[in-house]
């Protein structure tokens, strides 16, 4: 079976189906593990100290609001262009996790900020772009939103997340391009981390984990997308014809005689 | 506590080095947002699920 065939709407909800709990229980196991080496086993002697305990989880929570939108972006121009109908519905799926990601980001890089540099908000680049995005999965959330027919949402939907796409390599360099009081990128191959030797894995665990959760959970809004939109399909009313006769069976089994 | 653990005692543990507040603040930040989103994404996905279900349902009915 070539991949391409999974771009069908029947065929991801029914291979969704067996990756879900593997997604789950990635997402509990990495989590766990990030977070226990992280937050108990781990010494924070370098600066800033504990609060460094934050950045296990703000950075993967800022890797992922990029990694969201670019995928966003990429699905809804592949489903703009291409006609390709579960492309558009998971650039729909996408935004409300790269939404939360991004706001994520924003509020444990508050708490971060106010424990390192005194203040919870400042105007600096990376800071800046970063509520850009944040605006940008807003928009594109609220004009999908608006529109009813779901084929006029998604082009509209596509055009700003095509065209804000271009906020995600600003984020990137931003620390570079001007002079930011955010700290370069964390973790690089050019030079050593910023993280203290057992942040640095407690910070991959809790990315895996992020990457897992968001999978999983754009897996689950794209399976009710998919059945929101595709109803009167014969393959739905077969699914889901056959949940009712089985429940039917059951309510008359287990009712009393 | 137990010796493979890096910290002392559970107050130190909850203290975080005086930075107790903005850590644990950032941490139940996060987990009020995943429980939130993935309730909200569950409870879409029964709708449609359920809404699926009735729309088969009268049809075989009919």
């Amino acid at each position: 079976m070539r991949f391409t065939s999974y771009a069908v709407p029947s065929r991801f909800f029914r291979a969704s189906t067996s990756l879900l709990p593997w997604l789950w229980a990635t997402a509990a196991m990495a989590g766990a593990a990030g977070l226990s080496l992280g937050l108990l086993h781990t010494a924070s002697d370098a600066p800033p100290g504990d609060a460094g305990r934050i950045l296990i989880i703000q950075v993967p929570a800022a890797w992922m609001s990029m990694v969201v939108y670019a995928a966003m972006a990429a699905w809804a121009a592949i489903g703009w262009l291409g006609h390709v109908r579960l492309a558009s519905m998971a650039a729909r799926a996408l935004a409300p996790t790269g939404f939360v990601c991004t706001v994520l980001a924003l509020v444990t890089g508050a708490f971060w900020t106010r424990s390192t540099w005194g203040t919870w908000w400042m105007w600096d680049a990376r800071l800046t772009s970063e509520l850009i995005l944040l605006l940008l999965y807003g928009g594109y959330l609220g004009l999908a939103e608006a529109i009813e027919d779901p084929r006029r949402a998604d082009r509209a939907g596509a055009l700003v997340a095509i065209v804000g796409a271009v906020s995600v390599p600003v984020i990137c360099f931003s620390v570079r391009w001007w002079d930011a009081l955010h700290q370069g990128a964390t973790v690089t191959s050019r030079q050593p981390p910023e993280l203290t030797d057992g942040m640095l894995p407690a910070t991959g665990l809790v990315a895996l984990a992020f990457l897992a959760w968001a999978f999983a959970i754009v897996f689950v809004r794209l399976r009710a997308i998919v059945l929101e939109r595709e109803r009167d399909t014969a393959w739905v009313r077969a699914l889901e014809g056959a949940v009712s006769a089985k429940a039917r069976v059951r309510g008359i089994r287990g009712a009393p005689a | 506590m137990a010796t493979w653990l890096h910290w002392e005692s559970v107050d130190a543990l909850v203290a975080m080095g005086g930075h107790g507040i903005h850590v644990w603040g950032a941490y139940g930040a996060t987990a009020a947002a995943l429980t939130i989103e993935g309730w909200l994404a569950h409870r879409r996905a029964r709708r449609a699920r359920r809404a699926a279900a009735s729309a088969a349902l009268a049809r075989t009915d009919a």
